[in-house]
């Protein structure tokens, strides 16, 4: 297996338009409106929540296209992929390094809340490669972004439901699988530092055991990706 | 006979140490809530002393100036102190060597003016206080009434240079020792010299340390701007860097090791930027300026609003007497204004999020190319500077005219002019 020129340079340019435009909207004061979360304090967040919903949503489409056979008899989907998948996402971390310095310098955020920061990114990035190296494109798309939703967005508002109206005991546990949730919790003098942490702790978990289980799942299904 | 030389000894060492001979008002004991109260410090050093004077009284900050008192000698120095309450501890201390070697309270008692009474300065030069009628002190229109107090003249231009003159609205000498006072700034902004008799008297210009009218002034954008401006240049020319290393690589057919690197040694290479470059502190002074025009001169009144989330300056420097102004009454604060030689000074101790700004008065007008602009000021700058009554607003004048300030100890100072307005007094 081999990686993509082409792809590989569209993804790593998509991804710092994405994460940059995302910072240089928010902080510059571009829009018709007035973004009222994003002062100083929220610079980091900001980039990181961006980084987040980058590696979440965008990163799947590339997983399965970014790895082209090396040669013509060579099965499309292998295990193989997995060090070169890695590979790039650690070229994205330290693509990304330079605004998450200015962000943490904007937003005056300790080493630790940064490095966690950048860890949830990481994490999650492993994670999705994972599942979609192990469950494949095909088997791995509706399921992955079902579990998406219900991570990202009901579980908080689940735990927002019973704050507000329930009055009985918080489920900030349950919101904590929420990587936004958790990458909210960055700001400084956020009620619960603890979330990056566990969240990191979770799906890196998850991820390592994907990658180790691997060998004992049914080889999915060839990809429909292209050779380049 | 040992107890008795341990005695004498340690008596001659006590008699050797500097100390506090007095400690006055150069009002004669008048003062006003929130305004400066100039104070006369009398020292005396018989082996001399170098060392810092300092004054504190219960407005949530120190004054300190650094003093020389050769061997043998006196000296006396004037020292300014913000007063808000009648029950306030005024004291002085010697302090050398990190610690307080002497304090004095304050020789006299304080009594506060109401704000319908007019603080009037008698010199010696004049006469007596007593020989003042009561009908001179109240004037016929009723509005105001004069309180006269005996002062010596002599440390009046002093206090004057400093700014710290503000509490007096009159003052009263004869007409050889007028000639010789100048008070250049306290008429600027409307104070009154008679050398005959006491006359219907409007108060001067004048800043209450305590003033719940600064908080509207604060500018609602947390972002500093300067530092906002180099973030986004940053990411833009980051950003456009690596395109352009990444579409190198492409069009020239390079491998993915190649592209890898390319894209690695950009962020490289924007990290060491970032880390030799980039601004790091944050701290904004934003100015808010009047200027006053009497018939005597001009003066300028610079409000300076200093904010931080993180950067926390060792001393901010002014190019005058800066004086503590907030919008309300603060706890013990660290805060410390020292005297420079210069008639400047440099504050201590301010720590974000202190919401403590600073005045500074200046006895001339703006510096150069100071045209008229014909934007008028916003509403809050003109109900906080067009207190005294008879000023009345008359233009805003742009921003060539902003007061001299540095900081020291930090890596990023914005100073922005935020609204200048000239006051005039009504004829």
């Amino acid at each position: 297996m081999r990686l993509s020129v082409s792809r590989a340079l569209a993804l790593h340019l998509l991804w710092t338009a994405f994460t940059c435009g995302a910072l240089l909207i928010a902080i510059g004061g571009v829009l018709p409106f007035r973004l009222g979360a994003i002062d100083p304090p929220g610079a980091f967040s900001c980039l990181v929540e961006s980084e987040i919903f980058f590696i979440l949503v965008v990163w799947p489409f590339f997983i399965p296209r970014l790895c082209v056979a090396a040669k013509d008899d060579e099965p499309m989907r292998t295990l193989g992929e997995t060090p070169l998948l890695l590979s790039q996402v650690a070229v994205m971390f330290v693509v990304a390094l330079p605004a998450a310095l200015l962000s943490r310098n904007l937003a005056d955020v300790g080493t630790l809340r940064f490095f966690f920061g950048l860890l949830l990114v990481g994490v999650l990035a492993c994670f999705t490669a994972a599942v979609f190296l192990i469950l494949g494109p095909r088997r791995a798309t509706s399921s992955y972004f079902l579990g998406f939703f219900v991570c990202s967005a009901l579980l908080p508002f689940c735990h927002y439901l019973s704050g507000e109206f329930a009055g009985g005991p918080s489920l900030a546990f349950l919101a904590a699988l929420s990587p936004f949730w958790s990458a909210a919790q960055l700001r400084p003098g956020a009620p619960l530092s603890w979330a990056p942490a566990a969240t990191c702790a979770i799906y890196g978990a998850l991820a390592l055991l994907l990658l180790a289980s691997a060998p004992f799942l049914k080889t999915p299904a060839p990809a429909d990706s292209s050779r380049a | 006979m040992a107890a008795v030389r341990f005695v004498l000894l340690a008596a001659l060492a006590l008699h050797d140490e500097p100390s506090l001979e007095y400690v006055r008002t150069i009002t004669g004991g008048a003062a006003r809530s929130g305004c400066w109260l100039p104070l006369r410090v009398g020292l005396r050093a018989p082996s001399g002393f170098e060392g810092i004077v300092r004054a504190s009284a219960d407005a949530g900050f120190s004054v300190s100036r650094h003093v020389r008192v050769p061997a043998g000698g006196t000296s006396e120095i004037l020292l300014p102190i913000v007063a808000l309450y009648e029950d306030a501890r005024v004291e002085v201390a010697l302090h050398r060597g990190g610690r307080d070697i002497t304090t004095r309270k304050l020789d006299e008692r304080l009594e506060f003016l109401g704000p319908k009474e007019l603080l009037l300065l008698v010199d010696p030069s004049w006469g007596s206080v007593d020989s003042l009628r009561a009908h001179e002190l109240q004037p016929p229109d009723g509005r105001y009434r004069l309180r006269p107090f005996p002062s010596e003249s002599s440390c009046w231009d002093e206090a004057d240079g400093m700014g710290a003159f503000e509490a007096v609205d009159a003052v009263l000498m004869s007409q050889r020792r007028a000639r010789e006072v100048s008070l250049s700034l306290w008429r600027s902004l409307g104070g009154a010299v008679w050398t005959d008799r006491p006359r219907i008297a409007t108060p001067a210009v004048r800043f209450e340390a305590i003033d719940a009218r600064v908080a509207p002034l604060a500018r609602s954008d947390p972002w500093s701007e300067l530092k906002r401006d180099a973030a986004m240049l940053f990411l833009v020319i980051y950003a456009f860097s690596l395109f352009v290393a990444g579409f190198v690589t492409w069009a020239r057919r390079l491998g993915i090791r190649t592209l890898a690197g390319a894209l690695v040694g950009t962020s490289a290479l924007f990290v060491l930027g970032y880390a030799v470059l980039f601004p790091k502190g944050d701290l904004t002074v934003q100015v808010h300026q009047a200027i006053y025009q009497s018939s005597d001169g001009w003066a300028v009144a610079n409000l300076h609003e200093p904010r931080s989330s993180q950067t926390r300056p060792r001393e901010i420097l002014f190019g005058r007497l800066a004086k503590p102004v907030r919008a309300a009454a603060p706890r013990t604060t660290s805060l410390e204004v020292h005297l420079t030689e210069d008639q400047g000074s440099v504050v201590r101790g301010w720590r974000p999020p202190d919401p403590a700004w600073f005045l500074t008065l200046e006895p001339s007008g703006p510096r150069e190319g100071g045209a008229a602009a014909d934007a008028p000021p916003p509403d809050a700058v003109r109900r906080y500077f067009a207190r005294p009554e008879g000023f009345a607003v008359a233009f805003a004048v742009p921003e060539t005219a902003v007061a001299p300030l540095a900081v020291q100890a930090h890596d990023l100072v914005e100073t922005r002019l935020i609204s200048a307005i000239k006051l005039e007094r009504a004829r």
